[in-house]
């Protein structure tokens, strides 16, 4: 961590108390790991913040873990669905991630009131995990038909996708 | 039915049925749809450009359905821009063509197993030509693009045209009760 990404995380930290769950770098770049209701909050104080103002949304994306094993060898996931939000200060150069465990079902808040760049980001989550956002104003598919029934991108979805025939032509 | 050119003391004029006139225009004046989804799409605009030069034959592109007499399917389909494709199809007018260019468009291609894609154009279109290659190179393209030449050639279009307009509507001359003009 650099600097300002210290200096950024020890703010973060004095705003939301124990709602941080984890702190921690990688191949990414800093990951601060918060609850999944504290994520409103979380962007809220980034997108405010005095010095690195985090003016940009870049992405918002999900990993699906329900195939973890121990041969992966990575810590086993606290639960179903992980959630990044990809956040970046364009004056202060820096980028920062937000992550929020969710179980399957479970509704995540909508990022939209902070960033508008999250619509599409969300939708794209939405159609391909099946993750719902509570608050977001339109949560509909985005890459696949209206009428398509599943999520393609969790793991029990078959790779080859479903038989062609079964889907309802336009 | 190709009509044959005579010369004459005149000048030259065509002797043939008019259906084999009628396709000998349609043939040279066989236009395209500029449109692509992928990267065959490129291969497409090459093929109109002057290596190939399908200009000699009289193909070239139109940027509305409403003129284009063959789509040309090239790229990858997914099944939110099937249902656009359909659409464009839809709105061409008859008599028209559909050439699938390349595997994707053929078969889904490389892309054949991801959820999104199409298995073939023909699963929602009527397929005249299919190409194969990933991407087919220009002469491939010219090469099918003459074979809808051969099959307009063979084509009754006339005679089929009328007997679609007789069954949908009444004799749209009725002779009987007219006073023949003087
Ligand atoms: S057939 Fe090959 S070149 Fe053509 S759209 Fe598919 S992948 Fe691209």
């Amino acid at each position: 961590m650099n600097r300002q990404e210290t200096s950024v995380v020890e703010r973060l930290k004095s705003a939301l108390g124990g709602k941080i769950q984890d702190v921690y770098e990688d191949g990414r770049g800093v990951v601060v790991r918060v609850e999944l209701s504290a994520v409103p909050d979380t962007l809220e104080a980034l997108r405010s913040d005095a010095s690195t103002p985090f003016n940009l949304l870049a992405d918002v994306t999900a990993v699906d873990w329900s195939r973890w094993s121990e041969e992966t060898g990575m810590k086993p996931p606290p639960a179903r669905f992980s959630l990044y939000y990809n956040l970046y200060s364009i004056s202060a150069t820096t980028r920062l991630f937000i992550e929020a465990w969710l179980e399957d079902g479970q509704a995540a808040p909508s990022a939209t009131p902070f960033y508008a760049s999250a619509d599409w980001a969300e939708r794209t989550v939405f159609d391909m995990f099946g993750i719902r956002f509570s608050g977001h104003p339109d949560l509909r598919r985005i890459y696949m038909p209206d009428d398509f029934e599943y999520s393609p991108l969790r793991k029990e979805f078959p790779r080859r996708g479903v038989d062609p025939q079964d889907f309802p032509q336009e | 039915m190709t009509p044959t050119i005579e010369r004459g003391p005149e000048g030259g004029f065509a002797v043939g049925p008019i259906d084999g006139l009628l396709n000998l225009a349609r043939k040279h004046s066989l236009w395209y749809l500029l449109f692509g989804t992928a990267c065959c799409a490129i291969e497409l605009m090459q093929t109109g450009g002057p290596r190939t030069d399908t200009d000699r034959f009289g193909m070239v592109f139109r940027s509305t359905p409403r003129q284009a007499d063959v789509l040309v399917l090239a790229g990858t389909i997914s099944y939110k821009m099937a249902s656009r494709i359909r659409l464009l199809y839809d709105q061409m007018a008859e008599p028209k063509y559909v050439i699938a260019m390349g595997s994707c468009a053929n078969t889904g291609g490389l892309f054949q197993e991801s959820y999104a894609v199409v298995k073939g154009g023909d699963l929602f279109l009527p397929v005249d030509v299919y190409i194969p290659g990933c991407p087919p190179r220009p002469e491939s393209l010219c090469e099918g693009l003459m074979l809808i030449q051969q099959k307009i050639e063979r084509e009754p279009w006339l005679k089929k045209a009328w007997g679609k307009y007789k069954s949908d509507k009444p004799d749209p001359m009725p002779t009987e009760g007219c006073e023949p003009l003087r």
